[in-house]
């Protein structure tokens, strides 16, 4: 979506992508900025359900293996391929379920999506948009 | 029937204590870990009523065993799967903790030979100590038939391996040489040196579960092809793998009535490839929609995931499906993948499964680590699997096949029957940003801003190499096809090449990179 901005009479062109990931990426006058929205639980409520697409996601179709019966457990998700991060999609803090999106590396020509093993609670972020990242560098710790 | 016949009560008694095998408590206590005994679970595994044992009174002729138990730990027979002959051994976790002497290892040795002089599977339900101790090299020796065979019959009988408890020390390398391998998570374990020695010679802390679990093989070592949640579902899943094989090598896989496509496949595979190089989409949805609906019945699932290798039907003919997934490691060819291919594709050319090859792969994976752990001989397998199968051989490029990684990856020019591919293919040696680089590299650098020559020339590349347009002229794709055409032009070459003959040249036999 490519929209104009005015500010202070300056006027700004911006292009904004999946409003559905997180962070939303707004590209600048070719300069790239990860946007966090506030998010607003009653509208979000309302809005109505992500569509199911059965095809859309590989992750969710393994059955997960049963949580480890020992309490939580600690598990840092690691860079698969050398690239660059283009997005990130969770923060700490953040509830993920089996397949979701944690960040995307640009990498062999391709957007490579890194999707979360399992559901848990995102501990850490390790990285930012733009980070260059190498084989088994770290991304993100999960709980 | 009542009977006072001495010689029939006789018998009746010791057929009685060869049921109870290690006795009522170590049954009771197989079942309190949620594991059946032998003969439950072959129950399980055959037709109702049909499994009959041979050698359930045979017994260890070691002296030195404190106790005989009838059976010695395993039982072993014949009867039929789906209504066909079938040949399996489970070993009896509540004699001697299942563990192999000398009759045991001759009990399975002989049931192998039936199977395979009569052309029928084997399966093993596996659920063993190791070797007995008190049989010494007897039971080494038994482990030694049992492995001979597997190597012997590989290929001949399709060969099954229920991991349904312990199998550790040099007992693994059986199950490793079968067809396929079954474990069920948190139950069976596998591994040749345990935890106990590791610890002792590295100082290495690991439990069993960690060292050899269903987990650990399915996604870390690529040993195990299925994981399950119980036994249950592993000697189902044996069961469902049998329809989709021959009994023997000298049959075809069984046809089943034909499949229908999944609803609106055909519009979703024209939509399905995303018009952004970039973009990753689902190849899992792809062979999904081009089946027969939710006959896809994926192998090594969680192992090398970037490529996927699977058994499906279409049109009710069995197929082994091999395919990259963009979605991981953008679907690069890397040492595990290679490996995870090679041996599907064996394994179906072995039984004659006709191979449906998806590709999409940027290429092999860059790095060190890659080089030097040797992807130029993990590679190459793939090329003398697919070489040397005979197998009917069609392809499908739906993305990306690019330099080496193309030439592999059932090419026309690997021997491919029918090469087909959608108009999202790019067939070339390389990608756009990296052709432009080596071939304008002087115009790149003399240019005013390198950036932008460069972006142009790769642009121009694109437009001009990175197409399938250019294999079709050249002979290489026999038919440029709109994705939702896949399904009824692969059906068409299937039954077309159905009786596909290759005599092979004559040689002793060939010798594969490893």
């Amino acid at each position: 979506m490519k929209v104009r901005v005015q500010v202070d009479g300056q006027l700004y062109e911006v292009e904004i992508g999946d409003l559905n990931s997180r962070p939303i990426q707004a590209m600048v006058d070719g300069e790239l900025f990860a946007v966090w929205p506030e998010e607003v639980a009653g509208v979000v409520a309302t809005l109505p359900p992500v569509q199911e697409d059965p095809m859309a996601d590989v992750g969710a179709r393994q059955q997960p293996f049963a949580a480890p019966a020992s309490g939580d457990q600690v598990e840092t998700m690691t860079s698969p391929l050398p690239g660059d991060i283009l997005v990130v999609a969770v923060r700490a803090g953040e509830k993920v379920e089996a397949g979701q999106l944690l960040c995307t590396i640009e990498s062999m020509k391709m957007n490579n999506p890194v999707r979360s093993p399992r559901a848990g609670v995102v501990e850490e972020v390790f990285v930012a948009v733009g980070d260059h990242v190498n084989y088994g560098q770290p991304l993100v710790r999960l709980r | 029937m009542s009977t006072d016949d001495p010689r029939i009560l006789g018998l009746r008694k010791r057929r009685a204590q060869a049921l109870e095998a290690g006795g009522a408590g170590r049954i009771a206590r197989q079942h309190a870990k949620g594991k059946g005994t032998a003969r439950e679970r072959l129950a399980l595994l055959f037709d109702a009523n049909t499994f009959q044992e041979l050698g359930m009174l045979a017994t260890a002729r070691c002296a030195d065993a404190d106790e005989h138990f009838a059976g010695d730990g395993v039982v072993v027979g014949f009867g039929l799967i789906h209504r066909r002959t079938v040949f399996a051994y489970a070993q009896d976790a509540t004699v001697f903790g299942g563990a192999l002497g000398e009759m045991h290892g001759r009990k399975i040795c002989q049931v192998m030979d039936r199977a395979v002089e009569s052309g029928a599977p084997i399966i093993g339900l596996i659920d063993s100590g190791g070797a007995r101790i008190q049989e010494g090299v007897y039971g080494l020796g038994g482990y030694a038939e049992i492995f001979r065979r597997n190597a012997l019959y590989s290929g001949i009988v399709p060969q099954i391996s229920l991991l349904l408890g312990p199998c550790a020390g040099g007992a693994a390398y059986s199950p490793a040489l079968t067809d396929l391998l079954v474990m069920v998570e948190g139950q069976s374990y596998m591994f040749l040196t345990g935890p106990e020695v590791i610890r002792a010679v590295t100082g290495e802390e690991v439990n069993a579960e960690q060292l050899g679990g269903a987990r650990m093989h399915i996604s870390t070592s690529g040993l195990a092809h299925f994981v399950t949640q119980t036994e249950q579902h592993a000697i189902a899943l044996a069961r469902r793998l049998l329809g989709y094989l021959p009994s023997n090598h000298l049959e075809n896989p069984l046809l089943s009535a034909p499949g229908v496509e999944l609803p609106n496949a055909g519009e979703i595979l024209n939509s399905i490839v995303p018009l952004d190089p970039r973009q990753p989409y689902s190849m899992h949805a792809v062979i999904e929609h081009v089946v027969d609906a939710h006959s896809f019945l994926e192998v090594q699932e969680r192992f090398a995931r970037n490529a996927i290798v699977g058994l499906a039907r279409l049109a009710g003919q069995p197929v082994g499906i091999i395919a990259q997934e963009p979605e991981v490691l953008a679907g690069a060819l890397d040492i595990d993948a290679s490996d995870k291919i090679t041996r599907f594709v064996r394994f179906c050319d072995a039984f004659n499964i006709p191979l449906v090859t998806f590709v999409d792969t940027p290429g092999f994976l860059p790095g060190i680590d890659q080089e030097y752990h040797g992807i130029i001989r993990h590679g190459a397998k793939i090329v003398y699997a697919y070489s040397t199968a005979t197998v009917p051989k069609l392809s499908v490029v739906t993305r990306k096949a690019y330099g080496g990684a193309y030439v592999v990856m059932s090419s026309k020019q690997l021997g491919a029957d029918v090469t087909l591919a959608w108009p999202s293919a790019e067939i070339a040696v390389m990608g756009g940003e990296g052709a432009a680089a080596i071939l304008y590299r002087k115009e790149i650098a003399a240019a005013p801003d390198p950036n932008v020559a460069r972006a142009r020339y790769a642009e121009e590349y694109r437009e001009r190499y990175l197409n399938p347009y250019t294999a079709a002229e050249g002979g290489f794709i026999d038919e440029v096809i709109e994705p939702r055409e896949t399904r009824a032009r692969l059906i068409g070459a299937l039954i077309a090449l159905r009786q596909k003959a290759i005599v092979p040249l004559a040689r002793r036999h060939g010798n594969m990179p490893a």
